[in-house]
């Protein structure tokens, strides 16, 4: 972020060579729900990293003679209708919510940002049919949409990963496009087009830099729904394909046996449970610290 | 804040859950229990309907449970609500049939066939027609006799392939039926038909007079008559008092109720709303059979398998010492115990071991030999294994639950198999085009009759096969050709030898890799006696009665 000429107009209430990064990293510091969300986050991502080499058992491995076994010292969590290990499995699983959550948000937030912040900035036929079209994609619930996309291309990681972003990319463009409208009316946009600067240029250069506070929270709200909507997807049967350890379809299968081993289903939904609720509270803190109205109050306080 | 607290609160509510209950005793019970309930099933190899009542405290047996007494409501659930009540068709819910209908002849329990509505049959010398005479007094609930002449309705009913009904095929090679007398009929065929009784069998008699109405108010000679249907809530079915078994049947009212998630339905069960239910799933049978006060009843090995198919014009598949060595690879006891959960009759012959037609000396033709695998692989070209996929039908079930086990010990003699679930509808277009590699697939020949395998079966007929048998120049007449000579002996004899012969093709051969039987269970409370599940996994209630006070 070279260039935050929009922010100057804040300058009175800033202390003197504070940079907005200093400010909302500061402003971070001090959200406390944000940290512990930041804190998980980074947990698990280190989880997600180092799972291979934390996992006590292959988590394929069925080992002979220790179906369901309720958790111990060798099996942490227990142990699955197969006699795998949970705790291996979840902590490989680990990957695949990640994976799917990283690997669709980033899809989403690309493709949703370059249409939103272009239908914004050109309007037009551009700006209409865009917006109607993900209108359409709106009107449909999440999880219906992502199942009707499976369907048709059939379960599998990519095409998990594809489903959960196109249902994303709608919530990515209308945000980029909101904020771009704003955005073009201000004076250094102005200012760039009076000195000749290509469309492009303006969009690209000095548009999309300050629309990207916003679209960063809206990544960490979206990886965490996409890894809710990868499990639920899992948990209809739709998800990755067994026997890839993935938390949903461990849910799900669990879910036969919660009255006999409820370790099966318990930790599966803990770890989503986590994960989900670290993404949003890291959102959650982004979205106060990245919120310039909110620092400047925090200042004066 | 508020969200954080409640964040951590939530986090403290689910650990304390998390931590408290897999201490609970009653969750280890279960490893415990399962295993022997496992080894009653298959050290006693019993092909008949498996019973057995666990409580997990001895009752005295206080009430002299043995005498049938009438009286009494049974309230049950089969599963998903019914699309039709037609007896010529097979939909969801159709084991309800003999409540309300009656054949000819019946499934023994025996694996054969016994005299019903008919008093005696009789099969032609030249194999071509069956004489059947009818029981006397046998009435409809309409207060009507069956006769001779609603048996010709019916024959007609079954041969006529424009109302599309499930039994056309069976009949195919009929030529209708004659009345000799009103208790006496011939149905004649232009063939022999080794399938005739399987045929008569499933041939559910109704009165001309309640043909229009039969998909929604079903009417039939069965224990129960019908009283009303209100889809999506219950079917209610009341005793009829001029049953041709006198005495029978026992309970006063079956309601019948739509309780399509497997889960619900054990739930309802175990909390006394309902006192019987079908279809329960292998995953909560471990469960219902230690829950105290519920009986399992288990449908006779014989009409459906669970299989590995190979498409034999796909490489390396083509090749028949690939073909062997998978199966070689194949672990039917790890599969009992995992997929099965212990209660699986493994089989690697598609015959029940209670039919004639079964080869005894053929059951051990592969055992589970990862070192003979990798010899054959090694012999084929391929020592360092190859890379495949298996399509299941289904997300999740048994067909799933045999492929991840199958694929680690594939694992082990470097066979990396990839697993693609399906829904069906995606499923079944690549099966019928022969689109996949391997698939993970129940199939059965539905029949009694040995000949039911070659004729219906998606893994054994010789003819619209989608494993691609019928390419093969070599083998494959030969193989049509024992189950041709099979299908047209009339002696018992030499048809076993027969299908003897082409048994063995079809395990040296190996395109189909035949796991263990798929039955249907039914879970019921132990004070309902004397159910009986037929071969065909339908339910006999004519004879059961309640020991409720």
């Amino acid at each position: 972020m070279t260039s935050h000429p929009n922010y100057s107009r804040h300058t009175k209430y800033f202390k003197h060579g504070d940079s907005y990064i200093v400010l909302a990293a500061r402003a971070m510091l001090r959200h406390r729900a944000g940290m512990i969300g930041l804190t998980i986050t980074i947990f698990l991502v280190v989880v997600a990293v180092l799972a291979p080499m934390l996992a006590p058992h292959n988590e394929f491995e069925m080992i002979d003679g220790a179906r369901f076994k309720p958790p111990s010292v060798t099996f942490p969590m227990g142990t699955d209708e197969f006699g795998r290990d949970i705790f291996s499995r979840i902590l490989i699983g680990s990957r695949i919510s990640l994976g799917v959550g990283l690997g669709a948000v980033a899809i989403a937030a690309s493709i949703g940002v370059i249409v939103g912040l272009l239908a914004g900035l050109f309007g037009g036929w551009l700006d209409i049919l865009t917006m109607r079209f993900f209108d359409a994609l709106l009107a449909f619930p999440a999880i219906l949409l992502s199942i009707i996309m499976l369907a048709v291309m059939g379960p599998g990681p990519v095409t998990v990963i594809l489903a959960v972003a196109i249902v994303n990319i709608p919530a990515f463009a209308r945000l980029t496009r909101a904020n771009t409208l704003a955005e073009k009316e201000r004076e250094y946009v102005h200012a760039a087009s009076a000195i000749g600067a290509p469309p492009l240029r303006i969009a690209f250069r000095h548009v999309l830099p300050n629309v990207l506070s916003t679209v960063l929270v809206q990544i960490t709200v979206s990886i965490a729904s996409a890894v809710l909507l990868e499990a639920s997807l899992s948990f209809l049967g739709l998800g990755t394909p067994p026997p890839a350890p993935s938390w949903g379809a461990m849910l799900s299968v669990g879910r036969a046996f919660l009255p006999m081993a409820p370790w099966y289903g318990i930790f599966p939904g803990l770890a989503i449970t986590v994960f989900v609720m670290g993404f949003y509270l890291l959102g959650d803190g982004l979205r106060d610290a990245l919120d310039p109205y909110r620092q400047k109050r925090k200042n004066v306080s | 804040m508020r969200t954080l607290k409640l964040f951590v609160f939530a986090l403290a509510l689910i650990g304390l859950v998390a931590c408290v209950a897999p201490a609970s005793p009653a969750a280890e019970k279960v490893v415990t229990q399962v295993v022997p309930v496992k080894e009653t099933v298959v050290v006693a190899g019993t092909p008949q309907v498996v019973e057995k009542v666990v409580t997990a405290t001895p009752k005295p047996p206080a009430t002299p449970d043995t005498q049938p007494r009438r009286g009494g409501t049974l309230n049950m659930s089969l599963g998903p609500d019914f699309v039709t009540l037609d007896p010529y068709r097979d939909f969801e819910g159709r084991e309800f049939k003999p409540l309300v209908f009656d054949s000819l002849l019946r499934i023994s329990d025996k694996g054969d066939f016994e005299p019903w509505l008919a008093e005696s049959y009789e099969l032609s010398k030249d194999g071509k027609m069956i004489t059947v005479r009818l029981r006397k007094g046998v009435m409809f609930h309409t207060g009507r006799e069956m006769k001779a002449d609603d048996v010709v309705y019916s024959v007609g009913l079954a041969r006529d392939s424009s109302l599309g009904h499930d039994l056309t095929d069976r009949f195919k090679t009929c030529t209708g039926a004659t009345k000799v007398d009103d208790y006496t009929v011939q149905v004649n065929f232009n063939a022999i038909t080794p399938g005739a009784f399987d045929a008569l069998a499933g041939l559910y008699m109704y009165p001309k007079e309640a043909a229009d109405k039969i998909k929604t108010v079903p009417v039939g000679t069965g224990p129960f008559k019908f009283q009303e249907w209100v889809p999506g809530d219950h079917m209610t079915l009341v005793r009829f008092d001029n049953y041709w078994r006198k005495g029978e049947p026992y309970f006063d009212k079956v309601v019948i109720k739509p309780i399509p998630d497997d889960q619900a339905r054990m739930v309802n069960l175990l909390a006394n709303a309902i006192d019987l239910l079908g279809r329960a799933p292998l995953s909560s049978q471990a469960l219902l059979a230690q829950s105290p006060g519920v009986v399992l009843t288990t449908q006779p090995p014989g009409f459906s398998f669970d299989t590995f198919m190979f498409n034999i014009a796909k490489p390396p598949f083509d090749n028949v010492l690939v073909r062997q060595a998978m199966n070689y690879t194949v672990d039917r006891d790890k599969m009992n115990k995992l997929a099965y959960y212990g209660r699986g009759s493994m089989t690697l012959i598609p015959f029940p071991a209670t039919s004639w037609a079964y080869p005894k000396d053929l059951e051990k033709y592969y055992t589970y030999d990862l070192d003979k695998a990798k010899q054959l692989l090694a012999k084929a070209g391929f020592a360092n294994g190859f890379d495949t996929e298996i399509l299941v039908r289904g997300t999740s079930g048994t067909a799933l639950d045999v492929a991840q086990i199958w694929q680690q010990d594939l694992a082990k003699v470097g066979v990396k198999m990839k697993i693609t679930p399906m829904e069906s509808a995606a499923y079944l277009p690549k099966l019928t085009s022969s689109d996949f590699t391997i698939v993970s697939h129940a199939t059965g020949g539905s029949a009694v009759d040995p000949s039911g395998l070659f004729q219906a079966a998606a893994c054994c007929r010789p003819f619209r096969n989608f494993f691609q048998i019928e390419q093969n120049k070599d083998w494959f007449p030969k193989y049509a050709a024992a189950i041709q000579a099979g299908d047209t002996a009339v002696e018992q004899d030499k048809r076993k030898a027969a299908y003897r012969d082409a048994i063995t093709i079809y395990l040296e051969q190996g395109w189909v890799i035949t796991l263990g039987w798929r039955q249907f269970t039914y879970a019921s409370k132990d004070f309902v006696k004397g159910l009986r599940v037929d071969m065909d996994g339908k339910l006999w209630l004519n004879s059961a009665w309640t020991a409720k006070q």
